[in-house]
């Protein structure tokens, strides 16, 4: 078994939006839609893909929409499992310890489950009936998105946040896309300019659209935005290029991006030279 | 100046002028270039080296914000880092380029 760190370390991720369909409906989502769409992913399409990433370092993150939709999710991860070059990731919001609890079963199935709709200052709002998942060596993890009140909630219920306190807990910066909440300024500054080109170069998640069928270079522009980002046809020759930093450009929507990234850099230096070493 | 001569301390900075004299311009690097410099060596150990001609256009950008990153963040590359010989050929010419631009400013 992987763990987070060996795989955070050394693999880059690509998300595969296998559909954009989900039961919920996040305000700071990216990508979702409440109509029930694509829900079988096309094998073949997904082998030609997987086929030309085989030579990389690849953590393949299912996920759309909410990947617990998905009717044939143990075809799709079987056949991620077979390449020895990649890690499974699933991210759900809850809906696959309905539909597929043995994915939490699984130690080689990196499994994310983000639960949290919101923080109040008196209330969380959840996505399911679940609680956290607690601690435990499966590979199983919260991702906590820190929304704007998420730090008084923190000092309100102190006792409360011991369930989330642990090794199996990932924190993730609220990242402002909702109209509707504070602006995301109140929360944190934009990143520098140098991180923001580092992050276009490779951005923390590129995207593999099952729908469209295209390669998208940021996962943060995407259906649920007001500007997309560039596409660009799954090919070989294009894979490759991703891969060794030679497609993705600093483009003007990363100009005003206001994604997060830590001031340590978007990744850790030992992380490039990981890669550029092939 | 297409070449500056680094001491093997990474202390002294000279170059050769027309007349083969050795110049020292070691108090003419801005502070923030000489960090930069000492810093290289957690990449290319002692073959640290400013040459003009290393500099080529055909390296991809992130070797150039590797660099970038290194100038601007005090705790990034801090330590040994292990790039093969390609991906420090090309560190070595993105170092180059950032240098003497920065430098002839």
């Amino acid at each position: 078994m992987k763990t987070l760190k060996e795989i955070q370390e050394n693999y880059l991720a690509i998300d595969f939006f296998m559909s954009m369909s989900c039961n919920k409906s996040c305000h700071y989502c990216t990508s979702y839609t409440l109509e029930m769409r694509n829900l079988t992913v096309d094998m073949d399409f997904l082998k030609q893909t997987l086929d030309y990433l085989k030579n990389y370092k690849i953590r393949v993150c299912l996920l759309g929409g909410e990947p617990g939709l998905i009717k044939n999710l143990d075809d799709v991860i079987n056949e991620v499992k077979k390449y020895p070059n990649f890690v499974c990731s699933v991210l759900s919001n809850s809906f696959i310890r309905k539909r597929y609890p043995h994915v939490l079963e699984d130690p080689e199935i990196l499994y994310i489950e983000h639960s949290t709709l919101d923080f109040y200052e008196d209330r969380i709002e959840k996505l399911g009936n679940f609680p956290w998942l607690p601690e435990n060596n499966l590979n199983n993890y919260n991702l906590v998105v820190k929304t704007p009140n998420y730090f008084e909630y923190k000092d309100n219920f102190p006792e409360d946040m011991k369930a989330i306190n642990h090794k199996n807990t990932m924190f993730k910066s609220f990242n402002g896309r909702t109209p509707n909440k504070d602006d995301v300024t109140k929360v944190h500054t934009q990143a520098d300019e140098i991180d923001r080109k580092m992050c276009a170069a490779f951005p923390m998640v590129p995207v593999i659209n099952f729908e469209t069928r295209k390669l998208v270079h940021c996962s943060k522009k995407f259906a649920n935005n007001l500007i997309h980002s560039k596409e660009f046809e799954i090919t070989q020759d294009n894979i490759d290029k991703m891969m060794n930093f030679r497609l993705f450009k600093y483009e003007n929507y990363c100009k005003n991006c206001m994604e997060w990234v830590q001031p340590k850099g978007h990744f850790p230096v030992s992380k490039y030279a990981s890669v550029l070493n092939g | 100046m297409n070449e500056i001569i680094i001491s093997p301390s990474f202390e002294t900075f000279c170059y050769f002028d027309d007349n083969n004299n050795m110049i020292d311009i070691t108090n003419k690097i801005p502070f923030r270039l000489l960090l930069l410099i000492k810093k290289m060596r957690y990449i290319f150990g002692d073959n640290v080296v400013l040459d003009k001609s290393l500099i080529t256009d055909d390296i991809e950008d992130i070797y150039h914000y590797i660099i970038e990153k290194a100038y601007e963040r005090s705790d990034y590359i801090f330590e040994e880092i292990n790039f093969k010989d390609k991906a420090k050929e090309k560190l070595l010419s993105a170092f180059n380029k950032f240098f003497f631009e920065k430098f002839n400013k």
